[in-house]
């Protein structure tokens, strides 16, 4: 926490002295509420919601992030997305081998031992989004294959609004619709209209993956589910993901 | 004046959280117009826990009645190296008391140095230097080892800028898979790229879990390089979002970096198993004299994992703990000795190892394009306490080496009474004066070592540091 500004300090023994000069029931108060020091007693301090109280002599305060959503981003913790994996994929987790792979690479990824360490490092270093590429693909690998076999869609995690057999363009509105139910569940963010960039990009994504896939050919089963893991593996990847 | 929210103030002030990987123009600039033409390797060597300088770097004749208690009174240098009680306890000292008819100094490249080091690394004495009577400031093993990592004193407990490792990796604008290695250590990445930041590893295991892809299988590669294409894509408005300190631009820079770690080719050069799977392997467990069968978790074995990253085209920058549990505040004669000479042995092994490897076709060893520091958070005190150990002394030393580096020097020196307290010296020699001199300091070690690799030292400017000149080539 900073020390108050000195300039504060000065605003607020000058508004004493303004409040101290000013005569008693005497002055009117303005439209607004404030308080307004007696005529021709020198300097004024208008405080009220137009006129925010600052020392008389600060410059205008502009925001730097306005328009900005987030002031201080920061990055999940391990603890964090070891306990959203879940939660976004119906259950599907990170493993390596058979353990959990949070617990299996803890230590690498930071997260203290309490013994030599005690606080976790929440930089996106490389050595973190290394990992993170091999969380991504092996629990999107898992929830798509176990999607591809789930009669219920209710109980998918990505092929929510589609079938294995819906292709980009053969089934595109279903397409489209279980692009944005993934957008929302995955990142918590909304996507309006037809015109959104970043559905696009994710829809491009998704059609470029089959049509690699398929290598030329129609496009089947097999390419459709590798075109829903490829954009699972961006989403889970993305900075959108791992910051709030 | 432009006007300055708090937020900017704080921003400005680099005390915002969040902007971890924030990068200044002006170091980037400074930096990227000076990368060394030769190739240069840092190698740190991290003693963890406060070592003992008396067994270690800078030892006393315990045979002098200064140094011994007489008639019951404490030695009136106010120094005990207790050699004679370490000797009782540990046949490795009591073999170098023998050698040195009692005085428990070893002498070697025209240095000198305690009991506790081994001959391993004695064999390469006239390579290295030892500065002396370093003012460490702090009696805090946090503060002490992360001043010394990065040169500047922290904040509070917490480190204040980048390690010296990372300044090296990414002031070598270094294109290897993994250029700054970190094996059991602290390491820190304030304002560098992202290349540059450590990559934290405890043992070989982890080095093959980062170098290897966890499944090859799990994307196809055609859908790898449609989704490489997608991630260096234009930023999307919800990351923009997040970008107000550069949190999303530096994940965005971290993510194309971690592509290009991945090299399972290079995972087989630390596949440490017994029996060592393949002839690399084999060569260095021979070379560091490794049981595979036992010591694939000791100190050796750090070595030979640090000696690989370099040497095989993996690592610019090498940090390696090679000594833990020094900070014995009891019965430091039992058992201090015992947890330094393995450490000064796996380093010993290391640089033997370093100059047996050339460097491409340049015709020098790794050891000749290699600087070395090797360091602990602070000294011991030279009194035992009533429980026969050592507390926190702020009087430290470390080794030093380079190529930019003179040989057989020792820079410095801790007074010969008193108790081992900082001398003021003359920074174009290194010799005690008694008027006009100045005391070392961790960042004048780091400003001189960096000046030695032909590397920038402006991240240091708010320390103010002086270049111990006398030490420079």
């Amino acid at each position: 926490m900073g020390t108050p500004h000195r300039g504060h300090v000065r605003g607020c023994l000058l508004l004493l002295v303004a409040c101290s000069c000013m005569p008693l029931g005497g002055a009117p108060a303005p439209a607004d509420g404030g308080l307004v020091g007696s005529a021709g007693a020198g300097p004024t301090v208008q405080v009220g919601v137009a006129t925010p109280v600052l020392p008389l002599d600060h410059p205008p305060v502009v925001d730097p992030l306005a328009g900005t959503a987030s002031a201080a981003a920061r990055r999940l913790s391990v603890a964090q997305l070891k306990n959203s994996l879940p939660v976004v994929l119906r259950g599907h987790a990170w493993k390596v081998g058979n353990a959990d792979g949070f617990d299996a690479r803890a230590g690498t990824l930071g997260v203290p031992d309490y013994v030599s360490s005690v606080e976790e490092n929440l930089e996106s270093t490389p050595l973190y989004l290394k990992f993170m590429a091999d969380m991504a693909r092996d629990a999107c690998n898992r929830a798509v294959t176990a999607d591809a076999v789930q009669a219920d869609p209710t109980q998918r995690a990505v092929l929510r609004f589609v079938e294995p057999l819906d292709t980009p363009t053969g089934s595109r509105a279903k397409v489209e619709e279980n692009l944005r139910y993934l957008r929302l569940s995955f990142l918590g963010l909304r996507s309006e209209g037809t015109d959104d960039p970043a559905l696009a990009q994710l829809r491009g994504l998704f059609e470029q993956a089959v049509a690699a896939a398929a290598g030329g050919n129609v496009p089947g089963r097999a390419h459709v589910l590798e075109g829903w893991r490829t954009v699972c593996v961006a989403l889970l990847t993305s900075p959108e993901f791992h910051l709030y | 004046m432009a006007p300055c929210s708090r937020r900017r103030f704080l921003e400005i002030a680099g005390l915002a959280g969040g902007g971890l990987l924030l990068r200044p123009a002006w170091v980037k600039e400074a930096w990227a117009q000076q990368a060394p033409a030769e190739p240069r390797f840092l190698l740190m060597v991290y003693f963890s826990g406060g070592w003992d300088q008396l067994l270690a770097l800078d030892p006393r004749d315990a045979t002098l009645p200064a140094h011994q208690y007489v008639a019951g009174k404490v030695p009136t240098a106010g120094v005990y190296p207790a050699y004679d009680e370490a000797a009782v306890r540990d046949s490795a000292v009591a073999a170098v008391m023998q050698s040195t008819a009692g005085k428990g100094v070893q002498a070697a490249g025209g240095l000198t140095f305690g009991p506790a080091v081994t001959q391993s690394l004695l064999a390469h004495a006239a390579d290295l230097s030892l500065v002396r009577g370093m003012m460490m400031d702090t009696l805090t093993h946090e503060v002490g080892r992360r001043y010394l990592l990065t040169g500047k004193f922290p904040r509070g407990l917490a480190a204040s800028g980048s390690s010296l490792n990372t300044v090296v990796a990414a002031q070598s604008q270094s294109v290897l898979d993994l250029p700054n290695l970190v094996v059991n250590v602290e390491a820190y990445n304030a304002d560098y790229p992202a290349f540059a930041s450590p990559i934290f590893v405890r043992s070989a295991t982890d080095i093959r879990a980062v170098l290897n892809p966890q499944s090859t299988t799990a994307l196809k590669g055609s859908s790898e390089a449609v989704l490489e294409v997608y991630e260096n894509g234009p930023e999307r408005c919800g990351e923009a979002e997040l970008d107000g300190e550069g949190l999303a631009a530096a994940f965005r820079d971290s993510r194309a970096q971690a592509r290009k770690i991945t090299n399972s080719a290079a995972g087989a050069l630390f596949q440490f198993a017994n029996p060592p799977p393949n002839t690399d392997v084999a060569e260095l467990f021979t070379a560091f004299n490794l049981d595979p069968a036992k010591e694939l978790n000791g100190m050796k074995a750090r070595a030979a994992l640090a000696a690989q990253a370099l040497t095989r085209g993996i690592s610019q920058a090498v940090s390696v703990t090679l000594a833990d549990g020094l900070d014995d505040h009891f019965d430091l004669p039992g058992q201090h000795a015992a947890s330094l000479s393995p450490g000064f042995h796996a380093l010993g092994l290391l640089i033997s190892y370093l100059k047996s490897k050339q460097v491409g076709t340049t015709g020098k060893s790794f050891w000749d394009c290699t600087t070395l520091f090797a360091f602990s958070e602070f000294s011991r005190t030279p009194l035992l306490n009533a429980r026969d150990g050592r507390d926190h002394h702020l009087t430290g030393s470390c080794l030093v080496a380079g190529p930019g580096l003179k040989r057989g020097k020792v820079f410095g020196a801790s007074t010969a009474t008193g108790g081992m307290q900082v001398s003021n010296v003359d920074l174009a020699t290194g010799l005690p004066v008694s008027t006009g001199g100045v005391s070392i300091r961790p960042c004048d070690v780091h400003a001189t070592l960096l000046q030695s690799m032909g590397m920038d030292a402006a991240h240091l400017s708010n320390q103010s540091p002086r270049l111990l000149s006398g030490l420079l080539k």
